[in-house]
């Protein structure tokens, strides 16, 4: 039993070491050796992180020595940096020689936790988990020091997107915090951050991340090119963003997706898409955006499959109902008696017996109202909140029935409509269907069913019709690509997910080579 | 950038366009009840004509590839006898474009809306088209990649909605061929050949964008085998619900025969769905003949085929309404005027008698090229 | 290009567009029964049953308005009434939902056709609700009669004919297209079901038939009417419709079957075999011997004893092997009985022996297919019955067989 514990357990971990450090860098081909010459490391240094914004290499003299200090200016306390490191560094006037690097460390930064790195992937690595990095010329290994995260203000839960399981982190409004809080989770040397300044008077940086190995080039220089246009006097959210980098603005559907979750975002870097953080907004924007995005919680992958593929499923039939129920009533109700059995007829004609509106007059009266409510409980100071849902509901529901002004049944129809359009994980995209209900209920009292499959139709020529960034916006399914279809409709397990989506066309196509299913360990003699 | 902006039609799309085209109307008028209870059979013999046709059609576009018909008409004949040529073929697609209108507004005003006008309807509808249009056949491909499943699950369960409902007769089929071959090949030739299968003609106009040329032989072959087989499917599914004397005077037999569905006491009277699926494909039918129109005109014109969309669509509106007095006018030209006078020239004539000039002229430049 | 215009023009449509077909629920009157009699005057007498919809709904209960009302007009044609109801009647009427179709016996005489084809052309009826003829009284004084647990009477009658279906068969099952399928087909003579009024008409009519526990009068199903094209000329009784129906779809019935000889013996004496019979199957055949066509009924199914007043010992093979034998000589029997009476006394095939005729033999049946009724009543009738016994409930023996026998 011991025995066969420990293979399984070796096995996995030589799984694991290999899929990390070394095999990612083997991949990316980079230097293997650390050299003697500290300009030769800088050179490849730089060409590993070019065009990264944050990403700092500082000429130093120590001991009289040239030498390079390195760290990514996000991801370090610039504070610690410059008391105890830099300043350690320079005052020393003694120009005291050190054998090695341990030696130098006690001479100089005595109080620092320290690491001496003897290849060139762990100077890299240790770069990107946030350390500062000191080569000095002549030497063999580079020092690295571990300072500590920047101080920042206190992170806290996403407001817009909660979940159950899952990290609680989510993005505030400092731009370095926010890059932070993505490279933490993605050590990729080829994560990038570039930074554009926007506005001519607020000057908001700007950065777009992304994976350069991964992205498309293609639509790299397109969102370059794009956000390079931007032009407006000040920008102060990143909604300023998107409304200039869209596709298109006359819809009703978000053209760019948003998110207060850097767990999100990384999942959509990995994907091949890019990020867009504006100083001064939580909410970061990925692009280019499916109309599927909007229909995945970044907690469809903390939980098992089938229960996210099952969730998957009732937030796309809670779209519709969110979209078509009233306008379904109305259409039944008013033109096509037929459709409905004679005893729920009969039911809901006699609730509605008294009433003094036509159905849509009816609805209208009871979706306005709700639009309202729901504006208010939004714009409200948190502690009058509660007084408008009481009113609310009262006003809504009971009031209403009981002064015979509107039928039970509609009140049943709106309520459900109103919860169905709460399911959407991010809530721009549940405007489209608010503003969209408005019109399919309008079209449903001129022409009933017929109108309201005249409606569909018309919606999704127009959905067909968008794109973003030139990725037609029902990218999987329109054009169908069969190959992509494990993440839209129902999430497969995420060990099987191991192409990234083609309709973005990603420089490397593939996320996982190796074939790892799991299961339980193999019998003793079945090990061949 | 742009390699990935600009977008040719699939051909997982052209399948679907011709999937729905040919079903379109065809599944919901009664067709080939001269056969009687071997309708079925008649429309797997005319499926297999159609599959000749569908490859006479490519034949016809491969000798000249990268070119339309409209183009090889021009390269034939010259610039004026083909110009003329192809202003007979944009009224015929015209006319076809706006009888299949017809057949749509009247299934409409006689089963759900029997106080609103026709011309509503036919507006309505065109509206769609229009705007559907407007955006290009890739939206056209696209927008019917996302309602396949629906169209195609609809008409399969019906068929089995029908079943459980307990309305099924199998026994109606019966006697197979009980009158010989002799009615079968009457329903055959030439109402089931020219329609649905030779209106394909409408598809040559179509098929020189696809993204693959060379693969699209399979795939047109393969399409008009799948709708024959739901064809079939139907026309079995309308026999056995409604019997063949029920089946010969209902106007929509589709309709009718999912009126008789019944399940759980809930869900009955869905002729609605019916309405759905004729309504797409409608949509697509009508589109594809008026795109084949505007390709002409854009040939003849030399502008971009959006800038006729809208006057060209406001034309067969016009048409559609004003085509026939009534319905038994409509349906009568629709059975006999239309299939001889119109269809057979159109559809197999004057391409026949283009091709050996086609051939000649294409010797000629293959020749000329060695 | 300008799309302004074009923008327009689809908006101004949505504002100009009427609502031709709309109809707000509360303008509607539903319409759950039609009953059509000989007029006085006129050719027809149209009466029609509306639900009054307000007493079904749960916060106005205790109101003491009746649960439908009915109105009566004459004229000519069904088409036109439908459409002048409103002399009498507030609302306008919709038909989809209408349940039962009452027609009188002496229209029913007469012939159908006439009126029926509005019914069939017309897109508002659909092919659910029950075609009934009525015995005795007008069919208008049916759509009047109520019922405690279904107030309105056509959504009793249909509720009952569907149970009555399930549970013992005696219930043609008969709907539009079917009866319209049969008036056009030479090989079959159209069916509908019969019903009859037990107590007073009168009575019946005023909501107070609702508070009394023995119900002063009822709707009560009475077999089924038996056509000649679309004259009515004939009707079956209970026992007769229901193996008339076993020829068609039955799915259910229950059986007493006497289990010992005793012919001379009367009824009451008698001792049965109570069976119930699911999942029958019926195959009919014609056949052709030296000639002259045979019409063959194939019975198979499955049967349970629900009840047995036989000592036999039900444990045995031997007494199911009897009982079997027993059961299948007596459905043959019966349903021998019935297709010889439906043949001497009308002489109409109602069975659908020409349809199965014309599939089984094409070309010797468009012989005979004009005077196809004539060849019916005179054929041979050979029934074949194949019901398997199957089990007999949660006993074995019967008690009855270990009482001591007394002499």
């Amino acid at each position: 039993m011991k025995l066969f514990g420990s293979t399984f357990l070796r096995k996995k971990n030589k799984n694991r070491g290999k899929s990390t450090e070394e095999e990612l860098f083997q991949q990316q081909d980079i230097t293997k050796y650390y050299s003697r010459q500290v300009d030769e490391n800088k050179k490849h240094l730089g060409e590993l992180f070019k065009g990264t914004f944050d990403f700092k290499c500082e000429s130093i003299k120590i001991g009289g020595l040239k030498g390079y200090i390195t760290y990514i200016s996000t991801m370090i306390n610039k504070n610690e940096l410059s008391n105890r490191v830099l300043q350690a560094a320079t005052n020393r006037q003694t120009d005291q020689s050190f054998r090695d690097m341990v030696e130098m460390r006690e001479l100089y930064f005595p109080s620092i936790d320290y690491k001496v790195s003897k290849n060139f992937h762990q100077v890299v690595w240790s770069v990107l988990n946030g350390e500062v990095v000191i080569m000095v010329d002549g030497y063999m290994e580079a020092l690295t020091l571990d300072i500590g995260l920047p101080q920042q203000r206190a992170i806290s839960e996403p407001s817009t997107q909660t979940i159950i399981r899952g990290p609680k982190e989510g993005f505030v409004e400092a731009l370095p915090v926010n890059i932070q809080l993505v490279r933490k989770r993605l050590k990729n040397p080829r994560l990038r951050f570039e930074v554009f300044q926007i506005g001519s008077d607020s000057k908001t940086n700007v950065a777009l991340g992304y994976i350069n190995d991964i992205v498309n080039e293609d639509l790299l220089c397109e969102v370059r090119e794009r956000i390079n246009k931007v032009d407006v006097g000040a920008l102060l959210d990143s909604g300023n963003v998107e409304e200039f980098i869209a596709d298109k603005s006359f819809t009703p559907f978000p053209l760019v997706y948003n998110t207060e979750r850097p767990d999100s975002v990384c999942g959509h870097l990995l994907e091949g898409k890019m990020a867009i953080i504006v100083d001064g907004s939580p909410f970061v924007l990925t692009v280019p955006t499916l109309f599927v995005d909007f229909f995945q919680a970044s907690e469809d992958y903390y939980q098992p499959f089938i229960m996210a593929s099952f969730v998957r499923m009732v937030r796309y039939s809670s779209f519709m109902i969110a979209l078509l129920l009233p306008s379904l009533y109305v259409a039944i109700s008013t033109f096509h008696h037929e459709l409905m059995p004679t005893q729920l007829l009969i039911s809901i004609q006699a609730q509605r017996e008294g009433v003094p509106f036509p159905a849509v007059i009816e609805i209208m009266i009871m979706e306005l109202s709700f639009e309202v409510l729901r504006e208010a409980g939004v714009r409200m100071p948190r502690v009058v909140g509660q007084t408008v849902s009481i009113v609310g509901a009262l006003v809504i529901g009971q009031a209403a029935v009981e002064a015979g002004l509107v039928s039970n049944v509609l009140v049943i129809v709106v309520a459900f409509t109103a919860i169905a359009s709460f399911v959407s994980p991010i809530y721009n995209f549940s405007i489209a269907t608010r503003l969209l209900r408005f019109v399919v209920i309008f079209s449903a009292s001129f022409m009933g069913l017929y109108g309201v499959l005249l409606f569909l139709i018309m919606m999704v020529i127009h959905l067909v019709s968008l794109r973003s960034f030139g990725i037609p916006y029902l990218a999987p399914v329109a054009p169908f690509r069969p190959k992509d279809q494990d993440d839209v409709f129902i999430r497969m397990p995420i060990w099987k997910n191991k192409k990234r989506p083609s309709y973005l066309y990603p420089k490397t196509p593939v996320r996982i080579k190796d074939q790892y299913k799991p299961g339980p360990p193999k019998p003793m003699g079945d090990q061949r | 950038m742009k390699n990935i902006l600009v977008e040719k039609l699939s051909l997982w799309q052209l399948f679907i366009l011709i999937f729905i085209f040919e079903i379109g109307s065809a599944a919901v008028v009664s067709t080939g009840n001269d056969a009687k209870q071997d309708a079925w059979i008649a429309l797997g013999v005319a499926m297999i004509f159609g599959l000749g046709i569908g490859l006479f059609f490519h034949f016809l576009l491969s000798r000249a590839p990268g070119k339309n018909l409209f183009e090889i008409f021009q390269l034939c004949l010259g610039k004026w006898m083909g110009g003329a040529l192809i202003i007979m073929y944009i009224l015929y697609f015209i006319y076809i474009a706006s009888r299949v209108l017809r057949d749509f507004c009247e299934l409409i005003t006689s089963f759900i809306f029997e106080q609103t006008p026709v011309e509503f309807v036919a507006i309505t509808m065109v509206v769609v088209i229009i705007y559907m249009l407007y955006l290009g056949i890739e939206v056209m491909g696209r927008t019917s990649e996302i309602f396949i499943p629906y169209f195609f699950s609809f008409i399969i369960i019906i068929g089995i909605a029908v079943f459980i409902s307990g309305e099924m007769e199998f026994t109606n089929l019966l006697p197979i061929l009980g009158e010989g071959i002799k009615p079968v090949v009457k329903a055959v030739f030439p109402q089931l050949l020219t329609f649905p299968f030779g209106e394909l003609i409408a598809f040559t106009l179509i098929i020189p964008y696809t993204s693959e040329f060379k693969k699209s032989k399979k795939i047109i072959l393969l399409a008009v085998f799948a709708s024959g087989l739901i064809l079939i499917y139907n026309a079995i599914l309308q026999i056995a619900t409604l019997g063949v004397q029920m089946r010969a005077r209902s106007n929509f037999p589709l309709l009718s025969s999912a009126r008789e569905i019944s399940l759980l006491e809930f869900i009955e009277r869905v002729d609605l769905i019916v309405v759905f699926i004729v309504m797409y494909g409608i949509i697509i039918k009508v589109g594809v003949f008026f795109y084949g129109a505007l390709k002409g005109l854009e040939l003849l014109s030399k502008r971009p085929y959006r800038m006729h969309v809208v006057p060209l669509g406001a034309i067969i509106t016009f048409l559609s309404v004003k085509i026939s007095d009534n319905f038994a006018e409509h349906i009568e030209e629709g059975l006999i005027v239309v299939p001889m006078f119109l269809h057979i020239p159109f559809q197999f004539i004057l391409p026949l008698l283009i091709l050996p000039i086609l051939l000649w002229k294409t010797k000629k430049s293959k020749e000329g090229r060695e | 290009m300008n799309r302004k215009p074009f923008l327009l023009l689809v908006i101004c449509m949505g504002f100009l567009t009427g609502c031709w077909d709309r109809v707000e629920l509360n303008d509607i009157s539903i319409v759950t029964g039609l009953a059509v009699d000989k007029g006085k005057e006129m050719k027809y007498k149209l009466t029609v049953e509306i639900v009054n919809a307000s007493q079904f709904s749960k916060s106005q209960m205790g109101g003491e308005a009746s649960p439908a009302i009915t109105y009566s007009l004459e004229g000519n044609s069904v088409s036109e009434l439908v459409h002048k109801m409103n002399i009498g009647i507030t609302r306008r009427l919709i038909f989809s939902h209408t349940r039962v179709l009452y027609i009188g016996e002496e229209v029913a005489k007469e012939g159908v056709l006439e009126f029926l084809d509005y019914l069939d052309r017309s897109g508002q009826f659909r092919n659910d609700f029950n075609i009934v003829i009525t015995q005795g009284e007008k069919a208008e004084v049916f759509t009047k009669i109520t019922y405690p647990v279904q107030k309105v009477p056509s959504l009793k009658m249909h509720k009952q004919t569907q149970s009555f279906i399930e549970e013992w068969g005696g219930d043609p099952g008969v709907r539009l297209t079917d009866f319209i399928s049969a008036v056009t087909s030479l090989g079959r003579n159209p069916v509908a079901a019969a019903i009859k009024l037990k107590g007073d008409p009168k009575k019946g009519s005023s909501s107070e038939n609702n508070q009394s526990l023995d119900i002063e009068s009822l709707v009560e199903m009475n077999g089924m009417a038996v056509f000649q094209d679309d004259k009515l000329v004939g009707f079956l009784d209970l026992t007769d419709t229901r193996n008339y129906y076993w020829t068609q779809e039955l799915k259910n019935t229950s059986l007493s079957v006497p289990c010992a000889k005793q012919d001379e013996a009367k009824s009451r004496d008698q001792l049965f075999n109570d069976l119930r019979v699911t999942e029958t199957y019926t195959q009919l055949k014609v056949d052709l011997k030296s000639g002259r066509p045979v019409l063959k009924v194939k019975i198979t199914g499955e049967t349970r004893i629900e009840a047995t007043q036989c000592p036999d010992d039900i444990t045995k093979i031997e007494t199911y092997n009897k009982f079997e034998k027993q059961t299948n000589e007596f459905v043959a029997n019966e349903i021998q009985k019935t297709i010889e009476k439906v043949q001497e006394e009308y002489g109409a095939d109602i069975f659908g022996f020409g349809e199965v005729f014309n599939r089984q033999h094409h070309k010797e049946y468009k012989k005979v297919e004009k005077n196809w009724d004539e060849v019916f009543a005179q054929a041979e009738v050979e029934v074949e019955s194949d019901l398997h016994l199957r089990r007999s409930g949660i006993r074995a023996k019967s008690f009855i067989s270990e009482i001591p026998k007394q002499d």
